[in-house]
């Protein structure tokens, strides 16, 4: 190609790039965080800038959308909330630590709620929902929902969703093997992994991989069952943290030969496509066993809690749940905009829209409210409400009660557990080892 | 008889023999080429099959390629491509894309050919140091700028707009651009400038005439290595923007992977089609390219 091709080549992009950006910068743009928080006067209409993961194809993204067009519409004038999309949920943590660090907190933003939650409190940037609690609002919740937001006696969120995270089997596949009842023990369990093995089906999908997930969630199960509900309340000095690491490294003999080192992706595909029988997970995941399961598998998929262990503290029937998001406000010196922050999470969280935005994408919320027999409500759903309310107690799991530098050691320690590095009592020293720090 | 047989036997004989030599190489040389083949099937095999498998994923449903992941689709999932362009409005994403990589590429070369003339051409006190400050840039892990990019870009009112990307980005690329341009720079004979001089041109007139269209080369090495940091980057686009009129493709192919599922091959679509401008650029620029990795701009 001669020389002049090219530099013409090049000149022609350039100026179609350059009158593109023209075009571009024409466009409406969204205010920055602090910008739209302390220009726009109160007697205007007041803009709330909320970045959302709950876009593009999120469960929640189209009735969670609704919300907000219909709340513009109604304040049409008045309040306008602008929706920032950011579907990589990793990504936007990122960013709202950034924003929170630099000072300038999001008008709305959400969060789960780890333990490094009561950091974003500490930092006396957001704002005190308290007084607009007291109006009654508060009844809508869920008994000890607001607890988990409250701090120093101030509630500094609203608790959103919550989710259960029971063990999810294809009975299809348990019927094959010949297991007629899912287990309630541990040694019950084993034996119907053996049966499955020897049809030639794992047990349960298990990952190392990314967070480690679907195996925290595991982890989790098993320390309530050998340590109790307040397991986590004794720290990692008891016993069951050491029990419960032998009782994962019993279940990855009876996992995919991928399980080290594969992320939620593979180790959820395997579920979908009956290499394994179990996944522990929660509602979020029930859209796309309907959608992306094998041909006649929705239909077989039920709930069941996990199994106990001899000689274990957790009661037959123990589920771990926990606040899976919450919203927060930066704090305001506009009362006009306080309040419009107040109206939009009163309006979101109104028992009527809650159940919309629930049985439309299979989530579960820490706000009360009805259903009947008209409303659809897809089975694996509702095994998990019906258990989950059932159930003699609901612990958080490992990940939302641990310091963030525990959390993160988890998948290394696991999977050098797994590979025979550490041995399980190793595997509980690293993790105090990062507690310590 | 005899001698003229043995002289004919002999002939023969070595006819047969160089026969034999000819047969010998030409089987030698079909070995080396076959040896040869081999291995360059071997390494484009190794260069393209993730290429490949990217595409063919691309046309596939999320469950055949969780199933098989290297099965060819049963039915080819066009709708991966439409859903590509329609989910996470990808033709403007890929659109400011492109304006943000030329035009904060223009800008870094043209601040970096600038301290590169400077830093290789003249000389000044504290001159290896300044370069010295300058690259060690490339040290500095870009986390740990976010928040004073942050900041900046926030105090500069450029929150949200395609100028905050350009400039963040332009500045970014700036330590490795420097680097090398003053490292081609250095490779040109001190006797051209001298000659210019003599002829009567200024410091301008050098730079702009003399050592500018020589470094051509250099430019163009630094020039993709800050093409494809403004095109594949994807931290400081989700940090230093909000809306979709200033973002850039890497955000819209993270639009496919959400908090707790990930449609993974409407994501290898939008791959596909963010990997098009690397490519053309490529095709276009490639004797540019190669030459300046190999003729000194990289050498230091």
């Amino acid at each position: 190609m001669s020389k002049k091709v090219v530099l013409g080549m090049f000149a022609v992009v350039l100026v179609l790039t350059l009158l593109f950006s023209l075009t571009a910068c024409g466009e409406k743009k969204v205010p920055a965080p602090d910008e739209a928080k302390q220009t726009e006067p109160s007697q205007k209409e007041v803009v709330i800038n909320f970045p959302s993961i709950w876009v593009g194809k999120d469960s929640k993204a189209n009735v969670f959308g609704s919300f907000v067009k219909e709340f513009n519409e109604k304040n049409a004038g008045k309040i306008k909330v602008v929706v920032e999309e950011m579907a990589d949920y990793q990504a936007y943590r990122d960013k709202m630590k950034t924003n929170i660090a630099a000072g300038t907190v999001p008008d709305v933003f959400s969060f789960n709620n780890a333990k490094d939650s009561v950091l974003y409190y500490k930092s006396g940037n957001l704002m005190d929902l308290t007084p607009h609690m007291n109006g009654g609002w508060k009844e809508d919740f869920i008994a000890d929902a607001l607890k988990e937001v409250t701090y120093q006696d101030k509630i500094m969120a609203m608790p959103y969703e919550f989710a259960v995270t029971p063990l999810m089997y294809n009975k299809r596949l348990l019927d094959k093997a010949g297991v007629a009842e899912f287990p309630k023990t541990m040694d019950a369990f084993i034996e119907m992994a053996e049966k499955l093995k020897g049809q030639g089906v794992m047990a349960a999908s298990q990952m190392t991989g990314e967070n480690g997930w679907f195996s925290m969630l595991w982890y989790s199960h098993l320390l309530v069952a050998h340590g109790g509900p307040d397991v986590f309340d004794r720290g990692l000095d008891d016993p069951a943290f050491l029990e419960a690491a032998k009782s994962l490294k019993k279940l990855f003999q009876y996992t995919t030969g991928d399980a080290v080192g594969a992320g939620a992706a593979v180790a959820g595909g395997h579920f979908l496509s009956e290499k394994t029988a179990i996944l522990v997970n929660g509602p979020w995941f029930i859209g796309r066993i309907e959608k992306e399961a094998a041909e006649g598998m929705y239909e077989q998929v039920n709930v069941a809690p996990a199994p106990t262990v001899a000689g274990g503290k957790g009661k037959q029937g123990y589920y771990v749940g926990f606040i899976q998001s919450s919203l927060a406000a930066a704090k305001q010196k506009d009362k006009a905009k306080e309040d419009a922050v107040a109206a939009f999470f009163k309006y979101i969280s109104t028992p009527e829209n809650v159940k919309r935005l629930s049985l439309d994408s299979g989530s579960l919320f820490v706000i009360k409210f009805k259903t009947d027999e008209n409303d659809k409500m897809s089975h694996i759903q509702k095994q998990m409400i019906e258990q989950s309310s059932s159930a003699p107690s609901i612990t958080k799991h490992f990940n939302a009660a641990m310091d963030t530098a525990v959390v993160t050691e988890f998948p290394q320690a696991l999977s050098g557990m797994i590979l025979g590095e550490f041995t399980p009592e190793q595997f509980v020293e690293q993790l105090k080892q990062k507690a310590a720090q | 008889m005899n001698v003229e047989l043995k002289g004919i036997g002999n002939s023969s004989k070595s006819a047969i023999s160089m026969r034999h030599m000819t047969k010998k190489r030409l089987l030698g040389k079909i070995a080396g080429k076959t040896v040869m083949w081999c291995i360059l099937l071997f390494f484009l095999f190794y260069t393209l099959f993730p290429m490949i498998w990217l595409v063919i994923s691309s046309f596939k449903t999320n469950v055949e390629l969780f199933d098989n992941p290297f099965s060819l689709p049963k039915v080819w999932q066009f709708q991966n491509y439409k859903n590509a362009f329609q989910v996470s409005g990808l033709a403007v994403l890929f659109r400011n894309s492109i304006v943000i990589s030329l035009c904060a590429t223009a800008f870094n070369l043209f601040v970096a050919s600038m301290a590169g003339f400077v830093l290789a051409r003249q000389r000044f006190k504290l001159r290896e140091a300044i370069f010295v400050l300058l690259i060690s840039g490339i040290l500095i892990p870009v986390n740990a700028l976010m928040v004073p990019y942050y900041k900046i870009i926030t105090q500069i009112k450029l929150y949200d707009s395609i100028f905050a990307l350009i400039l963040t980005y332009g500045a970014m690329g700036l330590p490795i651009s420097v680097f090398l341009v003053r490292g081609f720079m250095k490779t040109i004979p001190w006797e051209l400038e001298e000659s210019a001089t003599i002829d009567g041109c200024n410091f301008y007139q050098r730079f702009f005439k003399i050592i500018l269209p020589l470094s051509k080369t250099g430019l163009i090495t630094a020039g993709t290595f800050q093409f494809l940091l403004s095109w594949n980057e994807f931290i400081y686009a989700m940090l230093l923007t909000s809306s979709t009129s200033s973002r850039t493709i890497q955000l819209g192919i993270r639009y496919f992977s959400n908090q707790f599922t990930t449609d993974y091959t409407s994501m290898y679509a939008a791959i596909v089609i963010s990997i098009i401008p690397s490519l053309t650029g490529y095709v276009l620029f490639q004797e540019q390219i190669i030459s300046g990795l190999t003729s000194g701009a990289v050498k230091g």
